[in-house]
């Protein structure tokens, strides 16, 4: 399951024809009706669209949360829709990072351990983790706020330590379903600076789902999608700041 | 994080409702201790108050004294017959008796009695008759002389004629060929064992002159045997018949406590089952209640799950923390309760527990009187099994919730869908 690097001219995620069908009893619901997408290397992009349009149930596939119904998906040259749960638990683990919309971090855990967390399930040595750690959380800006617990972190900050959770365990990509749909227009825009930085500082890729028009404005690529379809591809826009 | 660590925070998370169930666990594995202890010492003194004080833990008896109890079904107790009994492994102890019913009395008054001429060294080894005495003493162990026979009386018999330590008795009985014989006793002792098949009629007198007032000198109604392991005493019984067979004295039969008392025996099986059904219903009451707190606590959390399963924990893991939860919740308050269990077992166990005021008048069962302490009984097994039990009970309430938690669809849980 590790990263095939040397295969240059192959994007970092391609995803081929991908359809997700939803079976409630009798009803289908298609939520994604063949979507074809490449993400390279270092992106920071974001799929807009109105509610409904598949983009949470995109993320999903490709960040091997589920199953495409149909079509595949390949990420650093691993054919992750193939994957079972365990393979792709695993994969995840490994070369994925995660940020969710909210209630992201473990209430009984600290800053400090849920931004370990991902490093812990590696196995990575104490002594590791903690340097890591500490380094990312300082430069998230919440250097002494490593032994509050995720209720006495505002919404901002908590979703800050879910970017240190996501970053620790160096992933190729990391996965960010409305990561500023919680947060107030201030909050919002310094997580996005603060993820912008980390995307350049690390190289890290992004891919967001989004309808929030400052993650949208602050994305160099939009991936608009309507009905389950790629409707439009922006690329190169005008980057932020 | 530990996963212990990560279980125990989880469970301060509703303080209330984990102290409940820990409290439930802790009462419940005391409780269990208590009662363990308590049904082992009863047992025990069930046990010990029949074959101690009266019937041995093995006897030999001639097959037709078993069917119906006379005189004239004795048997010779010669020299081979004592050496198979008492080289037979496992015995401690052998006590020779003769036993007849008699008349003893004076001028004013007589009563029947249960005359029993016992071994005055051997008797003491084997039963706990001669620690009943509370007046006088024991029977000496010379021969007795003609005519100046001593003799033990129960407190019931010293009542009933009103004699005491020191006054003479006329005895007669029947011998085992019609004759009848009589002898003069003095009263030595007065008896009081607890068991009262002998404090209200038994005559205890030395062997050798029941033996002669029996006309049956040489030979004996009885034989009882003290064994190492009273619990195994029917493979004892067995073994000594087969050694019995082979002397060609297998008209003499050995029968365990356990057959000579099947009541007893019968009893002390049913409590043990009626032990069992205990500990089942109270392992199955604490199961429901460990069970609604560990699936309350867990279906509050499945986006917390979905989280974990997202970056990248693995469903063994998981199960492994939920469970801990379970387990937890077992060994905090087994702990307690096996603290406190063996702390209340402990002083019963010493102090005793005076049963008299749930006991009406001498309630007696088998002629053991319950109207006394009773000394529980504390080992490893009456502490460790409620404990064990319990921790593992509660492990097993977390396997429900922590497959549930396995099971969950993962970005279903995420958008709290489930
Ligand atoms: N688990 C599911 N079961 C059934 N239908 C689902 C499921 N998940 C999503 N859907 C349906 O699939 C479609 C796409 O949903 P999805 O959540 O991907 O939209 P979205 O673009 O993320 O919307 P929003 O902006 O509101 O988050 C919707 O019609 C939704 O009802
Ligand atoms: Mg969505």
């Amino acid at each position: 399951m590790e990263m095939e690097t040397s295969q240059d001219e192959r994007a970092l995620i391609e995803v081929r024809d991908v359809h997700r069908i939803f079976r409630q009893g009798e009803v289908e619901v298609h939520a994604l009706r063949g979507v074809d997408l490449d993400v390279e290397q270092g992106e920071f992009s974001v799929l807009a669209g109105p509610s409904g349009s598949g983009k949470t149930t995109l993320l999903n596939v490709i960040g091997c949360l589920d199953q495409p119904t149909e079509g595949t998906i390949d990420i650093g040259g691993a054919r992750v829709s193939d994957f079972d749960t365990k393979e792709a638990a695993k994969f995840r683990l490994q070369n994925i990072g995660f940020v969710f919309q909210a209630y992201n971090l473990i209430p009984v855990l600290s800053a400090y351990e849920n931004a370990e967390f991902v490093l812990m399930l590696k196995g990575v040595p104490v002594r590791e983790r903690r340097q890591v750690v500490m380094d990312l959380l300082k430069e998230v800006g919440l250097e002494g706020m490593e032994d509050r617990r995720p209720h006495e972190l505002s919404g901002g900050q908590q979703q800050r330590v879910a970017v240190v959770r996501a970053l620790a365990g160096h992933p190729s990509v990391v996965f960010a379903d409305e990561p500023t749909a919680n947060l107030d227009s201030d909050a919002s825009e310094s997580l996005l600076d603060l993820m912008w930085r980390l995307n350049e500082h690390h190289g890290v890729s992004f891919l967001f789902s989004s309808h929030d028009p400052a993650v949208i404005e602050r994305c160099r690529r939009v991936i608009r999608l309507d009905s389950g379809i790629v409707v439009a591809d922006e690329r190169d826009k005008e980057e932020g700041r | 994080m530990m996963v212990w660590q990560m279980a125990a925070r989880n469970l301060l998370r509703n303080r209330w409702r984990s102290g409940l169930s820990i409290a439930g666990i802790a009462v419940a594995t005391a409780i269990l201790i208590w009662n363990y202890g308590f049904f082992d010492g009863f047992f025990d003194l069930m046990v010990r108050g029949t074959t101690e004080v009266d019937i041995g833990h093995v006897q030999l008896q001639d097959e037709r004294y078993i069917d119906q109890p006379a005189t004239y079904d004795y048997f010779a107790w010669d020299e081979e017959l004592q050496d198979t009994v008492s080289s037979t492994a496992g015995v401690e102890a052998v006590a020779p008796r003769v036993r007849l019913f008699g008349l003893i009395g004076h001028e004013e008054r007589s009563s029947v009695a249960r005359i029993l001429g016992v071994d005055p060294k051997e008797e003491p080894r084997v039963t706990v008759m001669a620690e009943g005495v509370r007046q006088g003493r024991w029977l000496g162990e010379e021969a007795p002389k003609q005519g100046a026979a001593e003799v033990v009386i129960g407190r019931g018999l010293s009542q009933s004629l009103g004699v005491g330590v020191g006054d003479e008795l006329v005895v007669i009985a029947e011998g085992a060929d019609g004759s009848m014989g009589d002898g003069l006793l003095e009263v030595v002792g007065i008896l009081e064992t607890g068991n009262s098949r002998i404090d209200r009629r038994a005559a205890l007198l030395h062997l050798e002159e029941a033996q002669f007032i029996a006309a049956v000198e040489g030979a004996v109604h009885e034989a009882i045997l003290r064994v190492d392991n009273p619990g195994s005493a029917p493979v004892l019984a067995d073994e000594l018949q087969r050694r019995l067979d082979a002397i060609d004295r297998s008209q003499v039969r050995a029968r365990s406590w356990q057959e000579v008392e099947p009541g007893l025996y019968e009893l002390l099986i049913y409590g043990d089952q009626m032990n069992r059904v205990i500990f089942l219903i109270v392992f199955f009451v604490v199961a429901l209640g460990v069970l609604n707190t560990l699936r309350m606590s867990t279906v509050e959390r499945h986006r917390e799950f979905g989280v974990m399963r997202a970056v990248g924990m693995s469903k063994p893991r998981l199960f492994w923390l939920v469970s801990a939860e379970g387990a937890l919740l077992g060994f905090i308050g087994a702990a307690v309760g096996g603290v406190v269990g063996a702390a209340a077992t402990y002083f019963h166990a010493t102090a005793g527990l005076d049963l008299s005021p749930f006991v009406e008048g001498d309630a007696t069962w088998m002629g053991v009187s319950f109207a006394e302490r009773i000394y529980f009984i504390m080992t490893w097994k009456t502490v460790l099994y409620p404990v064990m039990g319990l921790v593992v009970v509660s492990t097993l309430c977390a396997v429900w919730p922590a497959v549930t938690a396995i099971r969950l669809n993962v970005q279903e849980a995420i958008s709290g869908r489930t």
